[in-house]
């Protein structure tokens, strides 16, 4: 019988002791960090019926992305000295 | 390090490793979330000069990720519903004729959900499989939906995603009923849409395995080849070992029809280790049933018959016709190699019978002619000629090329002639074999070879 998919709060729940460390290693600011979180929650969420075998790996790896993202545009608009 | 360390390096490293650290490594190589947190760790970080006007520490995220989790449970609740809405409202979307259908979807927002987009997509690759015209409709029917969602719910980005999904099974669709062209088109439109996404690896890896079908089918192997081996390594590196075993087992295929069975075998070996047996058995089977044909056909009947024992409870659960003369003309292959003659006999009989009574008139005539090889090898004329008369029926299939055709004219009339050695038999085989994926080869008569 097929296993009953973990809620995504259940999985965000589960990455919550990573994610302010990873949010912090690339300094992203608060405000920001809320985005790209909900951000690629609600992906997650739109593709549950794929039925990713490691939705917390996807969703982390899908946030760092995203702070990378963040961080280069911050650095083209303010390149550190 | 820009390209790969070769065996050397690797062996170094592994050695140089005590065993707490080799452990370690072994679990690096399958754990993609473990993998992943090596973007961010070793965590000391250059000074930025915004840690002069205050830099967020860890502790300040706390109250965001506390409310995101608030809104996303919302949110994953209206999704649900939607998600159970849409199966009813398919329904009646279908109930009604085509033009009024598509007004709905234009002018109704009841039917403008992510719910029914998504069904309406997932629906597209299922029926493609039995209807793929029907499967077409069904994605072209989401693209549609798609131009009504609401950019603001659902995020344009996420759309873009579903959408590039939704173009790309309808290039699948249209491959399966041979417009090329089409389905051309229709991957060229998913890739658009894959760049105004969420540049979402999966998302890509799923489509580079259905363009890989499409070069399989218009036999460019070296692209087919290339797009499964990007595929798999992207699922992998996702953690998405099931779908990493689907793609090595269509990398099999796509070398078995390449004349390369020996190359096939490793790769259905790893993807048998690959395939989630709960998830999709079929695909388990397909994958340990080839690896046993591909070895048979390889000579290597011992270690093909073993494959073949380990498949058989899960030939068991699927008692198709289909699945099970498939099984019967293996096994028929694996005791013809190991000299049990009469049992391969019979199990050819059984076969040929069965695919017969399916009307599949091209694995009929395959498997007749293993059946007349081993009749001819054994200069058993009488049999050879019933057996001919037997393939009548598949002379009047509209579903067999012509030049498979000519093929089997030149077989009947040299065993009516009484000339179909064994040798004669094996070279109009082999033609068979090697067309059934490609109907263009020619087959030339003089020496029943192409």
């Amino acid at each position: 019988m097929e296993r009953p998919a973990d809620s995504c709060v259940e999985i965000l729940e589960r990455l919550s002791p990573v994610l302010p460390a990873v949010l912090n290693a690339y300094r992203v600011p608060e405000p920001r960090a809320r985005e790209i979180v909900d951000d690629a929650c609600r992906t997650l969420l739109a593709k549950r019926r794929l039925r990713h075998e490691d939705p917390e790996g996807w969703l982390l790896r899908t946030i760092i992305e995203s702070c990378r993202r963040w961080q280069k545009e911050e650095e083209r608009e303010d390149p550190p000295e | 390090m820009k390209i790969h360390p070769n065996d050397d390096v690797l062996e170094e490293l592994v050695l140089s490793l005590d065993e707490g650290h080799r452990s370690l490594l072994r679990h690096l190589a399958w754990c993609g979330y473990c993998r992943s947190k090596l973007h961010y760790l070793p965590r000391p970080l250059p000074l930025h000069p915004r840690d002069a006007i205050g830099n967020p520490r860890a502790g300040s995220y706390e109250a965001g990720l506390a409310e995101s989790r608030r809104a996303l449970s919302e949110w994953e609740a209206v999704l649900e519903r939607e998600r159970d809405d849409a199966p009813g409202l398919f329904v009646e979307l279908f109930e009604q004729p085509a033009e009024i259908r598509d007004l709905l979807l234009r002018d109704s927002p009841r039917f403008q959900t992510w719910g029914v987009f998504e069904l309406l997509v997932e629906r597209s690759l299922e029926a493609s499989v039995q209807d793929p015209a029907f499967g077409e409709r069904l994605g072209l029917l989401a693209l549609r939906l798609s131009d009504h969602l609401d950019r603001g719910r659902y995020g344009a980005e996420r759309i873009a995603d579903l959408r590039a999904r939704a173009w790309a099974f309808v290039g699948n669709a249209c491959r399966l009923r041979f417009d090329f062209q089409g389905a051309e088109e229709a991957f060229g439109q998913a890739y658009q849409q894959l760049k105004k996404g969420t540049r979402d690896g999966l998302e890509r890896a799923i489509l580079l395995d259905l363009k890989a079908s499409l070069r399989r089918d218009q036999r460019r192997f070296e692209e087919a080849l290339r797009l499964l081996r990007r595929a798999v390594e992207l699922f992998t590196s996702l953690g998405e070992r099931h779908r990493a075993g689907r793609s090595l087992v269509g990398l099999s295929i796509v070398f078995n029809q390449m004349g390369k069975a020996l190359d096939a075998i490793p790769a259905l070996q790893r993807a048998i280790k690959l395939v989630d047996p709960e998830r999709e058995p079929r695909l388990l089977l397909c994958a340990r049933h080839n690896l046993a044909a591909y070895t048979a056909s390889a000579g290597r009947f011992l270690e093909a018959q073993k494959v073949y024992q380990e498949a058989r409870s899960l030939y068991r659960s699927f008692n198709e016709a289909w699945i099970q003369n498939r099984r019967k003309w293996l096994k028929g292959q694996i005791s013809l190699g190991l000299g049990h003659l009469r049992q391969a006999e019979s199990l050819f009989l059984a076969a040929r019978d069965g695919f017969i009574a399916e009307g599949i008139p091209y694995d009929t005539a395959l498997v007749s002619l293993e059946l007349a090889l081993l009749y001819a090898e054994q200069g058993r004329t009488e049999d050879l000629k019933r057996l001919a008369a037997e393939m009548v029926p598949i002379f009047a299939s509209r579903h067999i090329h012509r030049e498979a055709l000519a093929a089997l004219t030149f077989f009947r009339q040299a065993v009516d002639a009484e000339r179909a050695g064994a040798e004669l038999v094996a070279k109009v085989a082999a033609y068979l074999r090697r067309a059934e994926g490609d109907p263009g080869l020619p087959f030339e008569a003089g020496n029943g070879t192409s």
